[in-house]
């Protein structure tokens, strides 16, 4: 009797164990985050080792290659990995280590790998390389929440009395670039990771919309620049044959895609009656934060994209579909059949990733931001996306944070950023000749020799600066349909032209909402926030467009959600770290 | 044992700790094998439970599990009082008991039809054919469903050519649940069944003949003979699948969810993940997370304690 009691006990705790382990992220975080932790405690002041006079030093002056006096010093470094490639035989590794005199010892993450998850072991176990980078992508770079909760917790360091005292490139870039120191210090004054910088305009401008100009010629049209021409547009793409088959109703007059760079139905759009600037959907008026789908101008956005959508020239696909299928449709024809789509870039609906490219991609143009019923034309900005923080950290158990720092530096001074951007010259780039112009027209600073090779530079890896200058000033084909222009080189052109159209009525400085540093609580309150609240917005968003509520009636229902989601609660945060920032007019 | 006054031989007492220490020596090859697992048992899946305790904490990288400060049950109330925890649970729910009642029955439902295939190399092939969805991916799984009923792809132009409307399956908070199931049902009927087909070849083919020669038609056979074998298998399949009631993976919601469908797809899985991972909320997740699996705890506890009253057959 009792063994059989024994044996149901044990066997309960097992099924339950079994059953119970349930594998969602909390539980699997929590085993990996290990046991009991003793974490370095890093000292969060600034550190002891001042930078030494110059002739203990066992640096050479600032500016001066190599770095390091004599010998070598290794730094450990963490970084993501380079698809099947290894950093260790990049070409430019060599180069550097040769260049500068400091070897790095490399620890990479496999692709597969989450880089945010290792990077959490790293910090929980407080087992850390040298310096930590997360890579240039959005998904594993860090917010500025994060990046101040890690430097407070001790586990990267400060770094602005290295930029004060013997930065180079670093300096150079803050001369150039107004306002990018400010944004990437926190409220108390500290820096805690030192950005790449990619000074292409079209970042800038993520939402653009790219009309079908060949279908505007088929059918005699103008280019629109009200909503209302557009919506004339559309309807003719609808109802005629556009894209000259002969069958008036395979064309899709307008579409998008449920996620993706500037591909949200109330950006472009919405922007004729309320700016709605990508993803966060705030700005600022008059130093005060706002959201924007809850103003009235959102509203009467919403009637004209509903309106679209009865009407059946919105793709009722445009909320569930992703970038492959637009694209996959688009393409599986000899004639495209979408007049319309919201994206940063013609990729979204045309096949520029695999060869043989698309022909397609030549049709369609990006359109000017339209005016609206009230006469209002404006186009969203972010300048501050140039400035990609949150990917290159030097920890607090660093063997040599100087040597660390003045590396990344020195790959941030414009012949270190040569170097990972392109090549070495000679080779792989050359200064341009007196007739060589440039993206703007103007006479170019260098030319390209090499592209597409594997492997062979560091690219954006760590410390790239590359300045709206820098950006512009490549020899350029002033034709980019040419047929010697690749498409990726010439969709860049495209794109730079495209930019400066957005770029005519962009928004004003003082009424972006950058993304702030902010205390940890308030970063964990706000975070949580808007992790429901957007969603929320999202959902009902796509029901007002689709008709499925009405925006005449169910808008008092909308705000009372918001709210119940915790918008003013959210707005506070936000507000509140505003005041205090170095943004606030 | 009978008290001794005499200080000398004590008779040796049969403890529970001798007995076991003289069963380990006896069996000890068995003991042995036993070991391993035991230890990787201990070490992965009890020892992490104790940093389930940060959901009593508020976690942060400093402190650790053990040295982050305490704040009581705060992760808990902030989750029942979040405006979408009744959707979310009603949502988690309302699927998983959809789930578990709709596929529990097709696997039957196939092994007992394979099990009277006339031809052995029919109820062959078409076991294995069966079988074969399984081990395709959720990913893949989600993808083709996305081709297949896209309103541009071949089932949306089947029903147009017979002059239908177009229906955007994706994008219907109502037809979620159907299409998360019964895609659910085409990829783990096969391997269900095999279960299945396990127990009813254990039937004693006697049996049969027996009740052929009494006349019996193969619909009473089946349900004389076949379904009483398997029906322990079933319920047993049944409580434990109750115990996962509001665990659901999240790999298929978070895949086949988008901002239309969102009134139904989201559930606490999903939820989680937006939460706690992408916002690093710890603490929060776990909270959550131990919600969850105290309450497969007690559903499975409850779901066992009826099928021991009702039937004969229970988990422990």
């Amino acid at each position: 009797m009792k063994r059989k009691g024994y044996a149901a006990i044990l066997a309960a705790l097992m099924l339950a164990a079994a059953g119970c382990n349930s594998g969602t992220a909390s539980s699997s975080t929590a085993s990996q985050s290990g046991s009991t932790s003793q974490n370095s405690t890093g000292d969060n002041s600034s550190s002891s080792s001042s930078v030494a006079a110059e002739s203990d030093s066992p640096f050479n002056e600032p500016g001066t290659l190599p770095i390091v006096k004599d010998g070598t010093i290794t730094l450990s470094i963490f970084c993501p990995g380079n698809g099947e490639y290894s950093w260790a035989d990049n070409d430019q590794t060599p180069l550097v280590e040769q260049m500068t005199g400091i070897k790095l010892d490399w620890n990479i993450a496999a692709s597969s790998d989450n880089v945010r998850d290792k990077i959490s072991t790293m910090f929980a176990s407080g087992d850390m390389t040298d310096i930590i980078l997360t890579g240039v992508g959005n998904a594993n770079r860090y917010d500025k929440a994060s990046e101040a909760m890690f430097g407070a917790q001790g586990l990267i360091l400060p770094l602005e009395q290295y930029l004060d005292t013997v930065s180079v490139g670093y300096k150079a870039a803050f001369e150039k670039m107004g306002g990018m120191r400010e944004y990437i210090t926190t409220p108390d004054g500290h820096i805690y990771s030192l950005p790449n910088v990619d000074g292409s305009l079209h970042v800038q401008y993520n939402m653009k919309l790219w009309l079908n100009n060949q279908w505007l010629e088929n059918l005699n049209l103008q280019v629109p620049t009200t909503t209302q021409e557009f919506y004339e547009v559309m309807k003719a793409f609808k109802e005629q044959d556009a894209n000259g088959n002969g069958d008036p109703n395979d064309e899709i007059p307008l579409s998008t895609v449920s996620s993706g760079a500037g591909t949200q139905i109330d950006g472009f759009l919405m922007a004729p009656f309320q700016l709605t600037p990508e993803t966060n959907k705030l700005y600022v008026d008059n130093g005060t934060v706002k959201y924007a789908p809850v103003q009235d101008g959102y509203r009467e956005g919403l009637r004209y994209l509903n309106t679209l959508y009865s009407e059946g020239l919105l793709n009722p696909e445009s909320f569930t579909w992703n970038k492959d299928a637009q694209v996959n449709l688009n393409e599986a024809g000899d004639v495209a059949v979408i007049g319309a789509f919201l994206a940063q870039r013609p990729g979204y609906a045309c096949d520029l990733s695999t060869e043989p490219f698309s022909k397609k991609w030549e049709q369609y143009q990006s359109l000017a931001p339209l005016a609206g019923p009230s006469g209002q034309r404006i186009a969203a900005w972010n300048p501050y996306v140039q400035y990609q923080t949150g990917m290159t950290f030097i920890s607090s158990s660093c063997s040599n944070p100087e040597a660390a720092f003045r590396l990344i530096d020195w790959l941030a001074t414009n012949e270190g950023s040569m170097l990972s951007a392109i090549g070495v010259e000679g080779e792989d780039w050359r200064k341009a000749e007196a007739n060589e112009l440039d993206m703007d027209g103007k006479p170019a600073a260098y030319t390209t020799l090499t592209s597409g090779l594997k492997n062979h530079t560091w690219a954006q890896l760590m410390g790239l600066v590359r300045d709206p200058y820098f950006v512009t000033s490549v020899t350029t084909n002033q034709n980019p349909y040419a047929d010697d222009v690749p498409p990726l080189t010439g969709r860049g052109i495209v794109m730079y032209r495209a930019s400066q159209e957005h770029e005519k009525v962009k928004q004003d400085l003082s009424t972006i909402l950058p993304d702030m540093y902010m205390s940890e609580e308030d970063t964990a309150q706000m975070s949580l926030v808007k992790s429901t609240l957007q969603p929320s917005q999202n959902e009902w968003l796509a029901q007002f467009v689709t008709g499925s509520k009405s925006v005449d009636n169910d808008w008092d229902a909308y705000l009372a959600a918001m709210e119940s989601q915790g918008l003013s609660e959210y707005l506070e945060l936000l507000q509140k770290a505003y005041d205090v920032s170095p943004f606030k007019q | 044992m009978a008290a001794q006054t005499k200080q000398q031989s004590v008779p040796l007492r049969k403890t529970k700790g001798y007995l076991l220490r003289k069963n380990i020596m006896r069996h000890w090859q068995l003991y042995f094998v036993i070991a391993l697992p035991l230890v990787y048992l201990v070490m992965f899946k009890y020892m992490p439970l104790l940093g389930s305790q940060i959901a009593f904490r508020k976690y942060s990288f400093n402190g650790g599990i053990w040295g982050s400060p305490w704040v009581g049950m705060d992760n808990f109330k902030r989750f029942f009082s979040s405006p979408d925890f009744t959707k979310l649970l009603w949502n988690t729910i309302a699927l998983s008991l959809y789930n578990i009642v709709v596929t529990a029955i097709p696997p039957i439902v196939m092994a007992v039809a394979l099990n009277y295939a006339r031809w052995n190399w029919f109820g062959k092939t078409v076991q294995m054919v069966t079988y074969m969805p399984y081990f395709i991916s959720t990913v893949l799984i989600v993808g083709i469903l996305q081709q297949m009923l896209s309103l541009t792809g071949p089932l949306n132009n089947f029903i147009a050519s017979v002059g239908g409307a177009k229906i955007h399956f994706m994008g219907e908070p109502g037809l979620f649940r159907t299409l998360y199931v019964f895609s659910g049902v085409w990829q783990s009927t096969g391997y269900s069944a095999v279960i299945y087909l396990a127990a009813l070849a254990a039937v004693d083919q006697e049996l049969h003949e027996a009740a052929v020669m009494d006349g019996a038609s193969i619909w009473r056979r089946i349900w004389h003979i076949d379904l009483p074998s398997i029906i322990p298998t079933a319920i047993i399949q049944l409580i434990m699948a109750c115990g996962r009631i509001l665990t659901m993976g999240y790999e298929k919601t978070l895949l086949m969810q988008n901002d239309m469908n969102l009134s139904t797809s989201d559930i606490i899985s999903t939820y989680v993940y937006r939460v706690g991972l992408n916002g690093m909320q710890y603490s929060y997740s776990t909270a959550i997370g131990l919600f969850q699996s105290v309450v497969s705890l007690l559903m499975l506890m409850l779901v066992n304690w009826i099928a021991s009253r009702v039937g004969e057959t229970s988990l422990f």
